[in-house]
């Protein structure tokens, strides 16, 4: 039997064209049908927001013209999704509002122009909840994302889109935003690989900002392999965005396929971990116990400071998206309502554009820098993510390579309680600490609780995404081995 | 910590968002649930620890201040709902003392 097109690694179909045995139309084509076989199933998804089939078409023929070029690309004809809050002058950028539903930018992100100059064709914008706030991507104006586990539960968010298409078998990666846990948390839910690289590492420059000092281009993939492929593409400096660093980019790939043997691995403990379910916690155990068998030391770690992160994270998020959304007023771009003052036009084109989610947070961002401003708590959430900052660094001294943990606390909830503001409130538990000091993070698929995927996160120090992807290749390897592979 | 209806209407107003009364009762429900949430901030010891306002070991680096051409003038023009003799154009503002009388949307 045939292996599917899209099941193909990234690197495998690219040879494949190389030689000419494989042509990018194929790819397209296949990812193309999967996407619509997809969405006729009677639990349709809701993966996506805009398709480009035509644009595809034309992107892959173009390919075939560079096929004699010295640098080909490294993702030479390997279809992607973009999630809808990075800028694509081909498809509309919705964030997932009806502020910007028929908003096309005139320009691209870099990202996206990066995956393209690599080959990459896009073939789609994913689905997210709206302006990347939430966990779940029920909080679109385009309607929820199901999760291809399990149709009724959540695919995880704010990029539940991106992770899902994945999932589903449309695309073998994605780009998309991580904020507080975007790309890592759906990853997770979904059963796929997420990366969150280091602040800097990925030009922001064309991702719609929620909060710029916590807001990250991530990678979802289906494989380790293909994320370090995709990150190679498009790490690097861009003077377009002033934060993105002037850092050498290695070759990831290379890091793949080696020993554990003298790595050590940091099981990070934390104060509320009582509230993991037994099921994630049991199968993060386990992929402990492989770090052992590969070699590895495996050790706990307790930063004294980790169960604050959530709260400084949703501080710091909801006071910078209020600057951040303010440009959304109906005058320069995106969704207008008519009146006859600016005022009037600006609070009625806000109020019909948002949902009631960034409704809630712009309000709650509001309140903390106007009269709450007494209370400090902005200054305390930035102090926070000092002092937690020292703490990685002291567990990073003491001969840490990586740290590990659930990444999310629980498997997929099913649609209803998303909504439940106590499970909502959880679920970026583990994934805000690396936005706030900008290290490196990986979600990992560690096994299936009762069908559902379970990931486990890698943190590492700043730059050191080949550590992560070290450890995370083996970790796959074996676990892919012992499930039969 | 809690944060009270008015408070709401406030902060809805600054943030120029339509908020009605009853709804703003049910926000200010739900906000103060996400308040206590918050509340273990304030609880650990934070004496003589700088905020830090940037992240990674980059920091939040500054991007020289020149002015350059805006490249993107016309694109962004034909972005705006509403555009008049190569501007964007927004209402006036009858706050606004010197704002242009007639200057509403065109079609």
């Amino acid at each position: 039997m045939t292996e599917p097109e899209e099941a193909r690694r990234i690197v495998e179909f690219r040879d494949g064209v190389l030689v000419g045995e494989r042509a990018p139309q194929e790819a397209v084509a296949a990812a193309l049908t999967r996407m619509s076989h997809v969405a006729a199933e009677p639990d349709d998804l809701n993966l996506f927001i805009s398709v480009d089939a035509d644009a595809a078409g034309g992107c892959a023929r173009d390919l075939e013209v560079r096929l004699g070029d010295s640098e080909p690309g490294t993702l030479l004809g390997t279809p992607i999704v973009i999630g809808d809050n990075l800028a694509t002058s081909t498809l509309r950028t919705t964030c997932g509002s009806q502020m910007l539903a028929d908003y096309v930018s005139p320009y691209q992100a870099t990202a996206v122009q990066r995956v393209r100059a690599a080959g990459a064709i896009v073939v789609a914008k994913a689905n997210l909840d709206e302006f990347g706030m939430g966990v779940s991507t029920t909080r679109s104006a385009y309607g929820a994302t199901r999760n291809p586990a399990a149709p009724g539960r959540v695919s995880g968010g704010a990029n539940g889109g991106a992770a899902a298409a994945v999932a589903a078998g449309c695309v073998r990666v994605a780009l998309a935003s991580d904020t507080g846990g975007g790309v890592r948390h759906p990853a997770a839910l979904c059963g796929v690989v997420g990366l969150k690289p280091t602040y800097g590492r990925i030009s922001r420059f064309g991702l719609v900002a929620l909060a710029p000092s916590l807001d990250h281009v991530g990678i979802v993939g289906a494989t380790v392999e293909d994320v370090a492929l995709t990150l190679g593409a498009v790490a690097g400096h861009d003077p377009l965005d002033p934060t993105s660093a002037d850092v050498v980019v290695e070759m990831y790939v290379d890091a793949l396929g080696h020993s554990l043997r003298g790595t050590v691995v940091g099981v990070l403990r934390h104060r509320d971990d009582e509230a993991v379910q037994p099921a994630v916690r049991h199968l993060c155990d386990a992929a402990a116990e492989r770090f052992r068998r590969l070699g590895a030391e495996v050790r706990e770690v307790r930063p004294p400071h980790l169960h604050l992160a959530q709260p400084a994270y949703q501080v710091i998020a909801a006071c910078e998206a209020v600057s951040s959304l303010a440009r959304f007023d109906g005058s320069r771009f995106g969704a207008r309502v008519e009146a006859t003052s600016w005022r009037t036009m600006a609070e009625r084109s806000r109020s019909a554009g948002f949902g009631q989610e960034v409704v809630r947070r712009l309000l709650l961002g509001t309140h903390l820098l106007g009269v709450a401003r007494r209370e400090g708590l902005l200054r305390r959430a930035q102090q926070l993510r000092a002092l937690m900052a020292d703490d990685f660094r002291t567990a990073f001294a003491s001969g840490v390579h990586v740290l590990f943990s659930p990444t999310a606390p629980g498997v997929a909830c099913i649609s209803g309680e998303a909504e439940n503001p106590e499970v909502h409130a959880v679920q970026e538990r583990y994934t805000a600490a690396a936005n706030l000091i900008g290290v490196p993070a990986l979600s990992i698929p560690v096994g299936r609780a009762d069908g559902l995927p379970v990931g486990g996160q890698l943190i590492a120090p700043h730059f050191a995404e080949r550590t992560l992807f070290a450890v995370a290749s083996a970790h796959e390897r074996l676990l892919f081995e012992e499930l039969g592979g | 910590m809690r944060i009270t209806a008015d408070e709401v209407l406030s902060a809805a107003q600054s943030a120029a968002i339509h908020v009605d009364a009853p709804r703003a009762a049910t926000l200010a429900t739900e906000l103060t649930r996400c308040l206590e949430a918050l509340a273990p901030l304030l609880a650990f010891d934070a004496a003589g620890v700088e905020p830090a306002v940037a992240v990674g070991a980059v920091g939040m680096p500054l991007r020289a201040d020149e002015s350059e051409p805006i490249a993107m003038r016309e694109p962004a023009v034909a972005l705006a709902p509403h555009a008049r003799d190569g501007f964007i154009a927004v209402p006036y503002d009858p706050s606004s003392a010197d704002g242009e009388v007639g200057a509403g949307p065109q079609a």
